[in-house]
C-alpha cells in the first residue's frame, strides 16, 4: 500500500485525528466473527491512491494525482471514513479501506467551500455522507466560519437541502471562469 | 516599475483603454493607466486637473482623465485598516448575510469588519490583489464624493494651484510615481485556493467613485493570472445579483455542468426549547451547529 504522507497535524487547526470510538463508531459483527468498524477521521489521514480508487468507484473523471495530493494538503479540513475489518484468526491483519471523504477549503475566518463529498457505493444510503458533511459544518462553525458554500450537482441538491443548505440564497449565484481562447 | 513615455507624446491620437504594461513577467507590482471613456466613446489625451478649491466638479461625461493606478499582488501591501475602510466605503461585508445598521437618513450600512478576523482571512488567502491611486486622483475622479472620502481628502489637499498641462502632469507622475506608500487603497480582491484543483474568489471591490474605469476587471484578471500560473483553472465566484454582470464581463458564466451554488443557512430545527441547540452567529444569521448523533445507522448486512 502506497502511503502519501500528508500533514495530519496542522498548527492551530482542527487537524487532530479523532477516531470516534464512543459515539461515531459503528460496529457490525458478521456470522464468521469478522468485525467491521467504521472509523471517522478528520486529520487528513488519507492515501491519495486510495482516494483515486474511490473516485473511480463513484464514476468521477480522473484527476492528476499530484493535483489531488496538493488539494488535500492545502484543504482546511479533510474528513474521511474508513472501514476496518478484523477477522478472528488473522491477528494484526486488519483490512482498512477508504469508504468516504469530504473536504473543505477556507480562509479560516469567513468563507469555506465544501468540495468532493463521496461515499463508496457499497456503503451509501446509511447516513455516512450526511455524517461527513455535518462533521465539516460543525468544525467550521466552531471556528466561527459562517459562509459555508458548495456547488451541488442537480441530483444531490435535495440531499444538501436536507442537511440545511439553501440553493441560491439571497440571489447568490455560483459562476465559473471560462477561458476564451 | 516602468512607464512608457510613448503614450504620453501621442497627444492628438485616440489612445486605447489599457495603455501601459510592465515588462517583467515576475512582477508583483505594476503601474497601470486607467481612463474613463468620454461621451463619444473615443478617449482623448488631454488631462484636466481638479482644483482643490473648486466646489462643483465637472460632470463625469466630460471627464477625460488618465489616472495612474498601482496594482500589487504583494500581500504586505495590504493594510487591514485601510482595507476595512474600503469595505465601509463600498458598503460591503465579509459575511454573506450581513447585519445592517441604520445609519440615519434611511441608509442601511453593513457592520464594520472584524479586524482580527480580516487579518486571519488575508493570511490564509492564496491570492491578494490591491490597487492604489494617489489621493489627488481620487478627488479628481469623484463626481460625488461621499462625506467619508471628503474628510480623508481634506487632510491631504494641497493649496498650490496647478496649471493644466497634460504632459507636465504625466511627468509629475514619473518623478513621483504612485506607490503603496504615498497612495490610497481603492481596489481589492482575493482568492482562496487548495493550490491543486480549485479556487474561490472573494471580496472584489472598487471605490464607488472610481468604478467604470476597468479597475475591477483588472483585479479579477490579475487574480485569474495568479491562479492559472499555478495551474488552477477551476475558479469559482459566488456572486450577488448586482455582481453577476460584472463577473460575466470578466469571463465567468454559469457552471457548464449545471451545478447549483448552495449555502448553509439552517438556523433551527426544533421548536422545543429543551433541546440543547448550539447556534453560531454569522452576520445576521444564527446558524445551527449540527448536533452529534449517538450512533450511525448501520443497516446493511455484509457478505462474508
Amino acid at each position: 500500500m502506497h502511503t502519501c504522507p500528508l500533514s495530519a497535524y496542522k498548527q492551530g487547526e482542527c487537524g487532530r485525528i479523532s477516531v470516534g470510538i464512543l459515539n461515531n463508531n459503528t460496529t457490525q459483527t458478521e456470522p464468521d466473527g469478522t468485525v467491521e468498524e467504521i472509523l471517522f477521521s478528520s486529520g487528513g489521514d488519507i492515501d491519495v491512491y486510495d482516494l483515486q480508487a474511490l473516485c473511480d468507484k463513484v464514476g468521477w473523471p480522473r484527476r492528476s494525482l499530484s493535483k489531488l495530493a496538493a488539494a488535500l494538503k492545502n484543504s482546511y479540513m479533510v474528513a474521511t471514513l474508513h472501514s476496518l475489518r478484523k477477522s478472528p484468526g488473522s491477528e494484526g491483519n486488519d483490512q482498512k479501506k477508504l469508504i468516504g471523504m469530504a473536504r473543505a477549503t477556507s480562509d479560516h475566518a469567513f468563507n469555506a467551500t465544501i468540495w468532493d463529498v463521496l461515499v463508496d457505493p457499497g456503503y451509501q444510503g446509511q447516513g455516512l455522507g450526511k455524517a461527513l458533511v455535518e462533521k465539516l459544518i460543525r468544525a467550521l462553525l466552531q471556528r466561527d466560519i459562517g459562509n459555508i458554500s458548495l456547488f451541488a450537482d442537480s441530483q444531490v441538491v435535495e440531499f444538501y437541502q436536507n442537511l440545511g443548505f439553501e440553493p441560491d440564497p439571497v440571489g447568490i449565484k455560483g459562476m465559473f471562469w471560462y477561458p476564451k481562447y | 516599475m516602468e512607464i512608457s513615455a510613448a503614450a504620453a507624446t501621442s497627444a492628438a491620437a485616440a489612445v486605447p483603454m489599457h495603455i501601459v504594461e510592465g515588462h517583467t513577467t515576475k512582477k508583483t507590482m505594476e503601474l497601470k493607466w486607467v481612463s474613463r471613456r468620454s461621451r463619444g466613446g473615443k478617449i482623448q489625451m488631454e488631462k484636466t486637473m481638479k482644483m482643490p478649491s473648486e466646489s462643483k466638479p465637472k460632470a463625469p461625461e466630460t471627464l477625460q482623465a488618465l489616472v495612474p493606478v498601482f496594482i500589487s499582488t504583494n500581500p504586505s501591501h495590504v493594510n487591514p485598516d485601510d482595507l476595512s475602510d474600503l469595505f465601509i466605503a463600498c458598503n460591503l461585508s465579509c459575511h454573506r448575510f450581513p447585519n445592517y445598521v441604520d445609519a440615519g437618513g434611511g441608509r442601511c450600512v453593513v457592520e464594520a469588519v472584524d479586524l482580527h478576523k480580516l487579518r486571519v482571512a488575508l493570511s490564509h488567502s492564496s491570492v491578494l490583489v490591491s490597487v492604489f491611486c494617489k489621493p489627488n486622483d481620487v478627488i479628481g475622479c469623484s463626481s460625488s464624493s461621499s462625506s467619508f472620502l471628503k474628510e480623508k481628502q481634506q487632510q491631504q489637499q494641497q493649496q498650490k494651484k496647478k496649471k493644466i498641462v497634460g504632459f507636465g502632469e504625466l511627468l509629475q507622475n514619473v518623478v513621483m510615481p504612485v506607490t503603496p506608500l504615498n497612495s490610497q487603497l481603492i481596489g481589492f480582491g482575493r482568492a482562496v485556493s487548495d493550490l491543486g484543483l480549485t479556487a474561490s474568489i472573494y471580496d472584489v471591490m472598487v471605490l464607488p467613485s472610481l468604478r467604470g474605469m476597468g479597475i475591477g476587471r483588472m483585479i479579477v484578471k490579475r487574480i485569474i493570472r495568479m491562479l492559472t500560473s499555478r495551474d488552477i483553472y477551476d475558479i469559482a465566484a459566488l456572486c450577488s445579483e448586482n455582481e453577476r454582470s460584472f463577473f460575466k464581463v470578466c469571463g465567468f458564466g454559469d457552471d457548464i455542468l449545471g451545478s447549483t451554488a448552495m449555502m448553509y443557512t439552517r438556523s433551527s430545527v426544533s421548536t422545543n426549547p429543551q433541546d440543547n441547540q448550539i447556534v453560531k452567529r454569522a452576520g445576521r444569521k444564527l446558524l445551527l451547529v449540527p448536533p452529534l448523533s449517538k450512533t450511525l445507522p448501520y443497516s446493511k448486512t455484509m457478505k462474508s
